[in-house]
């Protein structure tokens, strides 16, 4: 359907954003592309699209016809919700306004913005406003979607309204590229899931394969602190709004519910009771192998026994057992590790 | 209540500068040696201020465009006396009591001749023979009495020839006795002198009104065939241009003013009566209006038509294109406007058919469209990047995008940036007086020149000018609306 052969990009400047990419997409198929900002999944969206021309390499797409949902939604704003996907039928594919209209109202339906058809998109939520623009791209009827980070710019519940209509679309067969920093969404969603790094395509297959038993470092590494939340405090000065403010995204982001009150208190009573600051401090929150929440702590420049210590506060010490399911500390080279499991006694909501 | 002050007080502070010209006279003037410390006016582009110059190292010397002016300033007591020509000049005592002319001055010869191009020595010779012939019969008298004699009939001549190549011949009012300018016409001694002539030749005359410094250059250029403006045939100006016979020699005189200084003699309504009724200067108005109106309209649509084609060379033209429209911009916004007019009359122009307003119109199309580029390129460059992209995302061309999707949008911006240059335009215009336009800032001089006033005509004009500046704002400001998002 539509075949990405040997494409390169160069940047003047001499960044080269692609190198030697190939892809096929086939009729039907949902691909996500994912991969750390700057690995040329944006510009290769672009290159298939014909926004970018590509320094060399081809991109065939037959007599496809392509549409495109932006990262900024790009909606017209001088037009109404309703105009908006009429636009492209009236003027350029010259279908009688009325028919247009209809339809419009239809694809409106679709994306759950009925109620919404005479409004001016700037007085619509983000969410909204990328919904009316994955509507005005449906209205010139193209065989292939191409999403450019479509929910970067959007907070989490407009995110779900997005995902959802990107969802409802999926089950009715589009074929679809989503260019993506959202891996859950991207497992759910997807049925192929290319991984890219540098310009390059480093791994691609079926979502289970990628996610879950990645074949290169890379992909795992990325994967990894994708679902990791990394914190560093140098000094007792540290950004604890931040941090709290992370933890919470983080849990939020995992389905993980009320436990990051359960995180919160741990790493407080670690910040204020037991971590010595001889050095920067680095937070790690994942998931481990068991699905259970767990968090490592690297106090650099430390040999001494933190938690083990014999001048912790017995209070302190008593909180945090009962916090943590398991401590275990170790030490390697300057660093002292802490190793911990969140007990999930707490988590009754 | 509180607006009805501000509005009075408002009035008052626009008339303190006329109020406040009380005298400062600095001396009673006796005789000619007190002129020596004196302030002493001449007229800009005439030869006798090097004479007074000399005969009155220590005097300071005033310039002035106009007779009106001057005749006003000695009224007021900022200049102690003027030179100008003897001839004539009872008419100007007559008309300004308490004027006379200071006796037991130096004789400063002020001669005044017909100047003709050089290479036109046929018609400077039939001149001389027509100018011998009419002092050799009285006639040149008879003329000269019509005009100024203590009881002078001023009756008009009406000339004969009608048909037959028309002799174009520039004339300059306000700053001699020799010519006035009565209903839109020059009248006087000089048009009369013409229209005989013409007859003599057979060949109906066609004035054209000019401002001096544009003078020579339209005769040189061969916008005119002949310049009479009691010019002075100095030694300078004979090797650029041929002089006649002198029909007129005199000499200059010193005018001073024995009144009290006074502000005015007539009350405000019948200053105004006398600007727009009196002799149809309304008329006048509106004539000057009418110029102004077409110069500026016919400018900004020229200039925003040529001005779409420049923004378009500047983003989307080849290399060249887009370097010459940057140049074009940059040179002609950073010209003055007025050297820019005399350019293309006088250079670019000069031996063209087309007339001063076409010429006009061409110049200020040309400037408004570097503006306009500016702003359309201003207005296309303040849109969202993105919106092409949508547009092209969609299958849209580029100028479906353009026209469907950039274009309202950047009417948004464009309209407010337009509207600046279009007041800028009109103002601008006012200066088209320089290449022998009659428009409405030009049409003021010459009813000062004629009424001895200054405060009524220029407040109407400015008025008008006022006027026309806020219908464009508002004009524009409601198409905006118009056009504009329903939210914004």
């Amino acid at each position: 359907m539509i075949q990405v052969s040997h494409l390169s990009k160069e940047y003047p400047g001499g960044v080269k954003a692609l190198r030697d990419v190939s892809l096929e997409i086939h009729p039907g198929e949902v691909i996500s592309v994912i991969g750390p900002s700057g690995c040329g999944k944006s510009t290769l969206v672009r290159c298939i699209e014909g926004l970018e021309a590509p320094t060399s390499g081809t991109v065939d797409t037959g007599d496809s016809r392509l549409g495109m949902v932006f990262q900024q939604f790009n909606v017209f704003p001088h037009l109404s919700v309703l105009d908006n996907v009429t636009l492209g039928p009236v003027k350029i594919n010259r279908i009688p306004k009325a028919e247009a209209e209809k339809k419009g109202m239809d694809l409106l339906r679709l994306v759950g913005l009925a109620e919404k058809a005479q409004a001016m998109p700037d007085s619509l939520s983000g969410g909204q406003k990328q919904r009316v623009g994955i509507a005005r791209c449906l209205s010139m009827n193209p065989d292939v979607l191409l999403f450019d980070e479509p929910t970067s710019a959007l907070d989490q519940t407009m995110k779900t309204e997005v995902f959802g209509v990107i969802n409802e679309l999926a089950k009715q067969g589009m074929t679809m590229l989503i260019v993506t920093h959202e891996l859950e969404f991207a497992r759910k969603v997807s049925t192929r899931v290319v991984f890219m790094h540098d310009g390059e395509i480093c791994e691609e297959g079926a979502p289970e394969e990628v996610f879950e038993r990645p074949q290169k470092t890379l992909t795992r590494i990325f994967i990894r602190n994708r679902r990791s939340l990394l914190f560093q405090a140098d000094s007792r000065e540290y950004d604890l709004y931040k941090f709290n403010a992370d933890i919470e995204w983080f849990c939020q982001r995992n389905h993980l519910g009320k436990k990051y009150f359960t995180l919160e208190l741990i790493t407080e009573e670690l910040l204020s009771h037991f971590l010595p600051f001889t050095g920067p401090i680095h937070f790690r929150i994942f998931l481990n192998e068991e699905k259970k929440l767990a968090m490592e702590i690297e106090q650099e420049n430390c040999s001494s026994p933190i938690v083990d210590s014999p001048d912790a506060d017995e209070i302190a010490l008593m909180i945090l057992q009962g916090l943590c399911a398991s401590i275990q500390e170790v030490q390697e080279g300057d660093s002292r590790f802490l190793h911990i499991v969140v007990n999930d006694v707490y988590d009754q909501d | 209540m509180a607006r009805r002050t501000l509005f009075r007080l408002l009035c008052l502070l626009l008339l303190l500068p006329v109020v406040s010209c009380s005298a400062d006279r600095q001396q009673e003037i006796r005789d000619f040696g007190d002129l020596e410390r004196g302030n002493v006016g001449v007229l800009t582009g005439r030869s006798n201020d090097t004479a007074v110059r000399e005969l009155l190292p220590g005097a300071d010397i005033y310039y002035f465009e106009d007779l009106v002016s001057m005749c006003m300033s000695l009224q007021r007591g900022h200049i102690d006396a003027f030179a100008c020509m003897e001839t004539g000049v009872d008419v100007l005592l007559q008309r300004n009591p308490g004027f006379r002319v200071l006796d037991g001055t130096p004789e400063i010869p002020d001669t005044a001749a017909v100047a003709f191009r050089k290479d036109n020595a046929l018609l400077a010779g039939q001149f001389n023979a027509f100018l011998r012939d009419i002092l050799a019969d009285g006639t040149m008298d008879d003329i000269r009495a019509n005009w100024f004699a203590p009881d002078a009939a001023g009756a008009h001549y009406h000339q004969h020839a009608t048909e037959g190549e028309p002799l174009r011949v520039g004339i300059e009012a306000g700053q001699t006795f020799f010519t006035v300018i009565y209903e839109g016409e020059g009248v006087g001694l000089e048009p009369e002198l013409m229209m005989r002539f013409g007859d003599a030749l057979g060949r109906p005359v066609k004035f054209v009104e000019m401002t001096n410094p544009g003078m020579i250059p339209a005769l040189l250029s061969g916008k005119v065939d002949a310049l009479v403006s009691a010019i002075n045939p100095t030694l300078s100006r004979s090797n650029r241009v041929l002089f006649s016979a002198p029909y007129d020699i005199s000499n200059v005189c010193f005018v001073v003013s024995d009144a009290a200084p006074v502000l005015r003699r007539t009350s405000f309504w019948e200053k105004t009566r006398e600007t727009l009724i009196s002799e149809g200067r309304y008329e006048l108005i509106l004539e000057g209006l009418k110029n102004t109106l077409i110069i500026t309209l016919l400018s900004v649509i020229f200039g925003f038509l040529l001005g779409c084609l420049l923004c378009w060379m500047k983003r989307r033209g080849p290399r060249w294109m887009e370097a010459f429209a940057h140049g074009y911009c940059e040179i002609v916004e950073g010209i003055p406007i007025v050297v820019l007019l005399l350019f293309m009359f006088y250079v670019v122009f000069a031996t063209s058919p087309l007339t001063a307003l076409v010429v006009a119109v061409i110049t200020y199309s040309l400037h408004f469209a570097a503006g306009a580029a500016e702003c359309l390129e201003r207005s296309i460059e303040a849109v969202d990047k993105g919106q092409w992209e949508a547009g092209k995302a969609l299958g849209f061309s580029r100028f479906e995008t353009f026209r469907y999707v950039i274009a309202p949008q950047a009417l948004k911006d464009f309209l407010p940036l337009l509207k600046g240059k279009a007041v800028g335009l009109i103002e601008n215009t006012s200066i088209v007086g320089f290449i022998a336009i009659e428009d409405m800032t030009k049409v003021t001089d010459i009813i000062r020149s004629q009424t001895y006033d200054s405060l009524v005509p220029l407040l109407v004009v400015g008025l008008i000018y006022f006027l026309i500046a806020r219908g464009i704002s508002v004009g524009l400001d409601k198409l905006g609306d118009h056009l504009n998002f329903k939210v914004k």
